[in-house]
């Protein structure tokens, strides 16, 4: 479970990554509403962080990668807990798109999320590469239902107008 | 293996979500279209009938 945990989270922080690297006004709008720094082009570094940060948790194995995933995830957690806060916060921006609304539902994915990589850190899971690596066809079946379960985390939080509506 | 069931018991728990979400949206659409066009309720309608 914890490896699935491990997977799905870098997966998604890949793709939310990916998305604000490419269009960061959205996200640059709501850590201006929050009072962080917010110029665009930090926005697209931290994004590149982001994207950084799930490709080394799925490619190394060992506590770091999980560490650094849970690390990222407290934080958009404290983020959109801070976000909500405020009256003028229309949209997270965690997908690069307008319209994100910031629930509920955001910290506790996010929270989840963050508690399960440290539970694989502590527990030594094992890595998506050495799943790979151990049973190939396992590995691949592995990967193809977390890249799933990723995709509906995706939904769950938004990232399409599916989302957006609750 | 464990870490597939993992991955399927994520994937399934999402899925459910995913589901809920639709269901309602889609009572979101028919409320808001019965509340545009609101259908006849047909015996309402005789009983207008009998008494007309």
């Amino acid at each position: 479970m914890a490896a699935a945990i491990v997977t799905v989270s870098a997966l998604l922080l890949i793709v939310a990554g990916a998305a604000k690297v490419i269009s960061p006004d959205p996200a640059s709008d709501a850590l201006g509403v929050v009072g962080l720094p917010s110029h665009p082009t930090l926005v697209r570094i931290g994004s590149g962080l982001e994207v950084g940060v799930g490709l080394f948790a799925l490619l190394v194995a060992g506590p770091i990668g999980p560490v650094l995933l849970a690390l990222s995830y407290g934080a958009f957690a404290i983020f959109i807990v801070m976000l909500r806060r405020e009256p003028d916060a229309a949209s997270c921006g965690c997908f690069g798109a307008e319209g994100e609304v910031p629930s509920v539902r955001h910290v506790v994915v996010d929270s989840a999320l963050a508690i399960g990589c440290l539970i694989a850190a502590v527990t030594a899971a094992p890595s998506t590469m050495g799943l790979l690596r151990g049973d190939l066809p396992l590995g691949i079946a592995f990967l193809i239902i977390c890249a799933m379960g990723a995709w509906l985390a995706g939904l769950v939080l938004g990232a399409t107008p599916l989302g957006s509506e609750s | 293996m464990t870490s597939v069931a993992g991955a399927v018991v994520i994937a399934v728990v999402l899925l459910a979500v995913v589901v809920v979400d639709v269901l309602r949206i889609h009572g979101r659409i028919l409320r808001r279209l019965h509340e545009r066009d609101p259908i006849e309720d047909p015996s309402v309608s005789l009983a207008n009938r009998e008494i007309s």
